[in-house]
């Protein structure tokens, strides 16, 4: 947490090896308003001005995969919206997979095109959002998640 | 804040060696930038390297100069106490270099992102024991330098001999540094007091201040069987009879072999259980 957003930035660059990390890391600082930012420790950062780091750490390598666990926990509204429509632009501009864990489900209605409910370590069911709310009959990811953790919901073979 | 973020790239990427046989120097380079910027962020953390092996070198050096002007043989003892100090703390300061630079990535709930990374353990490692040589260096260079200021005592007066006690020393600190990586990595920071106080444990056995004929003749086998051990008799043997023992430098280096050995294989069968049990991402401060 000592270290600088920039240094933050160079050592997982050179961890992954990215050839023009000096430009990429003003491409990312740009993207993600982090250029004010660039030469303060990351630690003295507020927690959005920190899930915009972790987001330009975790970009540097313009990764095929992105992992997200609870991305805008603890954000105000306005910061989760932002990094949530980062995120969408990001998914769909570079075709990438992102695969995130969430219990905010209008996060997940927002950014997903496959949910997983998990319940107690096991998987309960997997749809489209869409599906999942007819079969459940609900009007929100939200309801039908509650359904699922409160064993409302359909029966288990219907599910699958 | 719960918040993770992570990338996992799909794809190798050439430039950073994924998937060759040897690891990275590029990584290792990069773990080493990432320590040395944390070193040089906090005073504080400076001064500590220097303050307390200068604290130690000082309170000795008096005893013995005190002991030496009032007793016949430990005049002829010249420098062993110092000697001993300064050889101690390559021991226990090159643990904790290694200790403490693998601390900041749990101090900061790094060791996840850095899993998460093309990193290997084994360059991890590496980076690791750079880095306590680093550490050590800053602390070490100013004391033996104010020995030679305040006692006439001069380290590096030891020539040759002074790599081997070195060598030797160094790779048990990087051994036992490694295994109570491991045991942190699997059991959290409750085990973080190891890293503060493990190597205490060897200073009455490896008998750092007093030959191995001192302890109990059931007591003896047990410090031959540790690497420092057979340094600090062949320093005490270099200081007092002017003879540098080989041999005994050779026995500590196939000890230390085995040693280090063991410290990695423990250190990785315990980051693959903390892997297995999820412990590595539930470990910080």
């Amino acid at each position: 947490m000592r270290l600088t957003v920039r240094q933050n930035m160079t050592v997982f660059g050179k961890l992954y090896g990215v050839a023009d990390l000096r430009e990429r890391i003003a491409e990312l600082a740009r993207q993600l308003d982090l250029i004010d930012l660039l030469d303060r420790p990351t630690g003295r950062l507020s927690a959005g001005q920190k899930t915009r780091v972790s987001l330009a750490k975790a970009l540097i390598n313009r990764p095929d995969v992105l992992l997200l666990d609870e991305p805008t926990a603890s954000l105000d509204p306005d910061t989760a919206d932002w990094v949530r429509s980062h995120l969408e632009h990001y998914a769909r501009d570079r075709r990438v997979t992102v695969l995130l864990a969430s219990h905010n489900m209008t996060e997940v209605e927002r950014l997903c095109e496959r949910v997983i409910i998990m319940k107690r370590g096991r998987i309960e069911d997997d749809d489209t959002p869409a599906k999942l709310l007819a079969r459940y009959g609900r009007r929100t990811l939200e309801e039908v998640f509650l359904d699922v953790a409160r064993g409302s919901g359909v029966d288990s073979e219907a599910a699958q | 804040m719960n918040a993770r973020i992570e990338s996992a790239p799909t794809l190798p990427s050439p430039a950073c060696g994924r998937g060759q046989g040897g690891g990275s120097p590029q990584r290792i380079g990069a773990m080493m930038l990432r320590y040395w910027y944390l070193l040089r962020s906090s005073w504080p953390r400076l001064l500590d390297l220097v303050y307390w092996p200068t604290v130690q070198m000082i309170t000795w050096g008096f005893l013995q100069y005190y002991i030496a002007s009032n007793a016949g043989f430990f005049a002829k003892a010249g420098g062993t106490f110092i000697g001993a100090v300064l050889l101690w703390d390559i021991l226990f300061r090159g643990q904790l270099g290694f200790s403490i630079s693998f601390l900041e990535e749990m101090w900061s709930r790094n060791i996840g992102n850095l899993m998460m990374s093309p990193l290997r353990p084994l360059e991890f490692i590496a980076a690791l024991m750079v880095m306590s040589v680093v550490r050590l260096s800053i602390g070490a260079v100013p004391v033996t330098l104010l020995a030679i200021g305040f006692f006439g005592f001069n380290l590096y007066g030891l020539g040759l001999a002074l790599v081997a006690f070195f060598f030797n020393l160094i790779l048990t600190s990087w051994a036992i540094g490694i295994f109570v990586s491991g045991l942190i990595l699997r059991n959290g920071m409750g085990a973080e007091n190891f890293a503060w106080s493990i190597t205490f444990v060897f200073m009455p056995l490896t008998c750092v201040y007093y030959p191995v004929a001192t302890l109990p003749v059931w007591l003896q086998p047990v410090a031959w069987a540790l690497p420092p051990t057979y340094v600090f008799e062949g320093m005490r043997e270099l200081l007092l009879h002017q003879v540098f023992r080989a041999d005994l430098m050779l026995d500590a280096l196939a000890l230390n072999a085995v040693l280090f050995a063991a410290g990695l294989f423990g250190f990785l069968k315990l980051l693959d259980s903390a892997r297995r049990h999820g412990t590595l991402l539930q470990t910080g401060e």
